[in-house]
């Protein structure tokens, strides 16, 4: 048997399922609007959602650092919540900035473009949308100790930096060495092919959902190669 | 959209419905999903039809737009399960029925090929039992004519080297 014989294979298959799924086109335009129009659909919702927290963030942060900068004292006497204020305000704008690059990658998707580009496109868009949790989620390391920082210049009129400023120093230098320690044995891993090393780092980091989109990005690539 | 365009939609729908049949089956295991999958493939036809160029052929837009669909559908729903099941209620009764036994065969080897494919090799498969030229499987793709004839070559051995 060779390949062409299996062309009827698929005709009596085809026909077979004829009768089965009759395509109901009044359903489908039911279907347009009220189901998600693609699998993207929580992704997008997901951006939605990110671009919110992202503004209440750098309201946060806004409110925090304009509150330091002019109250008695002034930014000299409250640089703690100050700086505090403007790392949540940068935060929350590179929220917003995630939200909307990948709501835009989402949104164009032109689904009668060539499979390949297409496929190739959504993937990265996965990868990014993944990349982006992962970075979000790593800077907590450090910005734990400005959002209690902020916390309590915002709920009490507190500065808990200026008792000790020499401690929130080094936990904030400790936390930034950390992630900076982890990145480097990651791309030092990475350079020298310990696949065992960042097969590690993309399990606790990145779980299943990157490994995924990076997956299909590579079965693309393979099949454009071979 | 006008009466008009909705009635060319639905006529150009109906003639080339066996795409949509074809695409589901090959990427849906059972009747449920397939007819979900099926749904959703129209809906994204319905979309996408504003942007539909009249000037290039329908059958290459619509197997682009349903392809599309299915992999990204396929890759949502069923990424836990390793291997596309062949063998489902229906194929039980294709089975059952004592007509033809070569033709349950050829239905089987078609399952288990098909089963043992990646999401874009399935295509590339069902463009050309499809009868697709390699030029439109090209398009529709988006890879070289000369790459497509070598992956089918590809194919063919295969599907040989399976039945030696």
């Amino acid at each position: 048997m060779e390949l062409d014989d299996l062309k009827q294979a698929l005709a009596r298959l085809d026909k077979r399922f004829e009768d089965q799924a009759a395509l109901d086109l009044a359903n489908t335009r039911r279907a347009v609007r009220n189901r998600a129009a693609d699998g993207l659909a929580p992704m997008a919702r997901g951006q939605i959602g990110l671009i919110v927290s992202g503004a209440i963030t750098a309201l946060l942060g806004v409110a925090t650092w304009h509150g330091a900068a002019f109250s008695a004292g002034g930014i000299s006497g409250h640089i703690g919540p100050f700086v505090s204020g403007i790392l949540f305000h940068a935060y929350g704008v590179a929220m917003i900035m995630f939200g909307v690059i990948i709501r835009l990658l989402i949104s164009n998707v032109d689904w009668a473009a060539p499979v390949l580009s297409i496929q190739r496109r959504l993937a990265k868009v996965r990868r990014a949308y993944v990349l982006a949790g992962i970075i979000i989620g790593l800077t907590w390391c450090v910005l734990w100790m400005p959002a209690m920082v902020m916390a309590f210049f915002l709920l009490f009129g507190a500065d808990i930096v200026a008792p000790s400023p020499g401690t929130w120093l080094w936990l904030g230098a400790s936390g930034l060495g950390l992630m900076a320690l982890v990145g480097l044995v990651f791309l030092w891993a990475k350079a020298t092919g310990r696949t065992a090393i960042t097969g590690g780092f993309d399990r606790a980091f990145a779980g299943e959902r990157l490994n995924r989109a990076q997956d299909d990005l590579a079965a693309i690539g393979a099949f454009e190669r071979d | 959209m006008n009466k008009v365009d909705r009635e060319r939609f639905a006529a150009l729908i109906a003639d080339h419905a066996g795409i949509v049949r074809k695409v589901a089956t090959t990427y849906c295991r059972d009747a449920e999903d397939r007819a979900d999958l099926a749904q959703e493939i129209l809906a994204q036809l319905w979309a996408a039809w504003p942007r539909y160029d009249q000037e290039r052929p329908f059958a290459t837009w619509m197997y682009r737009v349903a392809l599309n669909v299915a992999i990204s559908h396929v890759r949502g729903v069923y990424r836990s399960a390793r291997h596309f099941e062949p063998l489902t209620d229906d194929h039980h009764q294709v089975a059952a029925a004592p007509v033809d036994h070569e033709a349950n065969d050829e239905l089987a080897l078609l399952q288990d090929v098909i089963a043992e494919l990646d999401q874009l090799s399935r295509a590339l498969l069902l463009l050309y039992l499809d009868d697709r030229s390699h030029r439109e499987i090209a398009e529709i793709l988006g890879i070289g004519e000369s790459n497509v004839g070598t992956k089918i070559n590809r194919l063919k051995q295969r599907i040989r080297a399976r039945l030696a």
